[in-house]
């Protein structure tokens, strides 16, 4: 379970750009919920993931994990619980080091990091048995430099490591929105699976009112640094994305919006 | 070249080895930019120096030299990531400090060391030749050096130093404190370039507070040059080709002085040096060499 109160965030505060990103979220997240964001641009979506995982300064409010109080904790230490994936391919992995150093190094997520070596037999089999499911052939490749492989690759690769060691929530940022339709498709399939399968409690956020629909079993929006609404159940059930978008006018008071 | 000259040049390109695996852990693993190398060469020769002439063992001497420079890599770390300073900046800031720290140490600029024990003594009995000595033992400490760092950058903590170094974002996100790693690759790759300053001390017989000009340099080129001539992708070629160019930097420089031909003299090494960098910094990544010095490049 996680609970999220009165989360606010101010950019530059006490100068003229002051910018309210959030403004008092409450959010609870039951354990194995797959949950949807949207909202426009500047609505406060990424800020929120970034607020999750600690790597932004909060000006009020109050993050729990399990009952445990992580407000205070750094990046590092919030890793332990939390697993990301961002939106840019080439951001989320060390283009420098090779796909099974990528690999062990997600896989020590939240374990003490000491002089034994990082990589060994059995590790290199269980990195490539869970990638040869992939069928990608990217079992094969796992001496080659991260660089080396497409974005869609690389993408696919960061949510393999996203999802390797035990955690209490995976968090998406947009993490097909840089990718070719095709590729998109394959890799939200993949995220679908692996929550699944693993019971991931999730929160992504997506551009797309489609894939916020379709995935998961509730969608909130964001406005304004505020949730404008949050459906599940029923009520999400028989929607459409021309609902979401007339919900979300009347929200906003009537005006047209551009975003589809 | 005499017998002699080649192994001075190998003994020195030794040493200075050591230098390239501490160059190597902050520019090629950190991407940290580290000029206080310039500081803690010297700060290791001056230590040891000083610990010799007040009749400390001199492996003791060797540790705390070691201890001095592990001391300046954190000042510089501390500067750099508890407060935000530019990492350029704040290396130069622990450098310019240490020819004053140094100075202090010695209490004047130049010990001589030619009659007091080093670390060679313990080994005089062994009856070999002075000049090959110092070579072996140079040897057998860059050896071992660059043996412990492929072992720990292959360890899960090197790993993360070098995730560090690549992505510092990926890092934190996969639970590494990127700031700890910092404090701890900067602190070993200066106790690495202080433990060169103190065999140099040892074995050049004296300690000069001169000595450290020019050792970022120098162990850059050393670094450049080693992976010019041996491109390797394996982490444990990668870090043995900097002991590899620092030798044969160090010949290609004993060989051009020791040439009556090209008419350089000692005082030329450091504009040699330059030009020597330089050039192996624009050439590797020019697809036309000749066109990328002499043609300006667009945007």
């Amino acid at each position: 379970m996680i609970r999220i109160s009165g989360l606010s965030v101010v950019f530059a505060p006490g100068t003229v750009l002051e910018t309210r990103a959030l403004c008092g979220v409450d959010l609870a997240l039951p354990a194995g919920q797959f949950v949807t964001v949207i909202g426009s641009n500047g609505a406060g979506k990424s800020t929120l993931l970034n607020a999750l995982t600690g790597n932004i300064r909060l000006a009020a409010g109050r993050i729990e994990v399990d009952g445990r109080d992580v407000t205070g904790w750094s990046a590092p230490a919030r890793a332990a619980l939390m697993a990301r994936v961002f939106q840019d391919p080439l951001a989320g992995s060390c283009e420098e080091l090779s796909v099974e150093e990528n690999l062990a190094l997600a896989a020590a997520r939240g374990r003490r990091r000491g002089l034994g070596a990082a990589l060994s037999r059995e590790l290199r089999e269980r990195f490539r048995a869970r990638l040869a499911t992939l069928g990608l052939g990217l079992e094969r490749r796992l001496g080659d430099r991260m660089g080396l492989l497409s974005g869609g690759q690389r993408q696919v690769v960061s949510l393999v490591m996203a999802t390797l060691a035990p955690m209490k929530i995976l968090l998406l940022d947009e993490h097909t929105a840089a990718l070719d339709p095709k590729t998109a498709d394959f890799v939200l399939d993949l995220t679908r699976d692996i929550v699944a399968e693993q019971r991931l409690t999730t929160l992504m956020v997506t551009h797309s009112m489609r894939q916020a629909l379709d995935c998961g079993e509730r969608t909130i929006m964001l406005h304004d640094g505020r949730i404008c609404f949050d459906l599940a159940g029923p009520e999400r059930a028989g929607l459409e994305v021309a609902d979401l978008i007339a919900l979300f006018a009347k929200v906003r008071g009537e005006t047209p919006i551009d975003a589809v | 070249m005499s017998q002699v000259a080649f192994l001075g040049a190998l003994e020195l390109g030794l040493i200075y080895g050591l230098v390239a695996l501490g160059v190597f852990l902050s520019f090629r693993v950190l991407s940290f930019p580290d000029l206080t190398v310039d500081g803690s060469f010297p700060l290791g020769a001056a230590v040891v120096a000083s610990a010799i002439v007040a009749g400390v063992d001199p492996y003791l001497g060797t540790l705390m030299a070691m201890a001095a420079g592990a001391l300046a890599g954190l000042v510089t770390a501390v500067l750099n990531v508890r407060f935000g300073i530019l990492h350029l900046l704040a290396s130069i800031l622990t450098m310019i400090a240490l020819f004053s720290v140094n100075l202090r140490i010695m209490g004047r600029p130049n010990i001589a060391l030619l009659t007091e024990e080093s670390v060679l003594t313990p080994l005089a009995p062994l009856g070999i030749w002075a000049p090959l000595l110092k070579v072996l033992v140079a040897g057998v400490v860059a050896l071992v050096a660059a043996l412990l760092l492929i072992r720990f950058l292959a360890s899960d903590y090197g790993l993360a130093m070098r995730a560090t170094g690549a992505n510092p974002r990926v890092a934190q996100a996969q639970g590494v404190r990127t700031g700890a790693a910092i404090l701890v690759g900067m602190a070993v790759s200066n106790a690495l370039v202080a433990l060169a300053g103190a065999l140099f001390a040892q074995m050049a017989g004296f300690a000069d507070i001169s000595l450290g000009t020019g050792t970022i340099v120098v162990g850059l080129a050393a670094v450049i040059v080693g992976e010019t001539i041996l491109p390797a992708r394996r982490l444990g070629l990668v870090v043995l080709a900097c002991l590899l160019g620092s030798i044969l930097y160090r010949l290609a420089v004993a060989l051009a002085l020791n040439s009556d031909l090209l008419g350089l003299t000692a005082s030329d090494l450091n504009l040699v040096t330059a030009l020597l960098v330089g050039l192996a910094l624009i050439l590797p990544s020019a697809r036309n060499p000749l066109k990328a010095l002499l043609v300006r490049r667009a945007g």
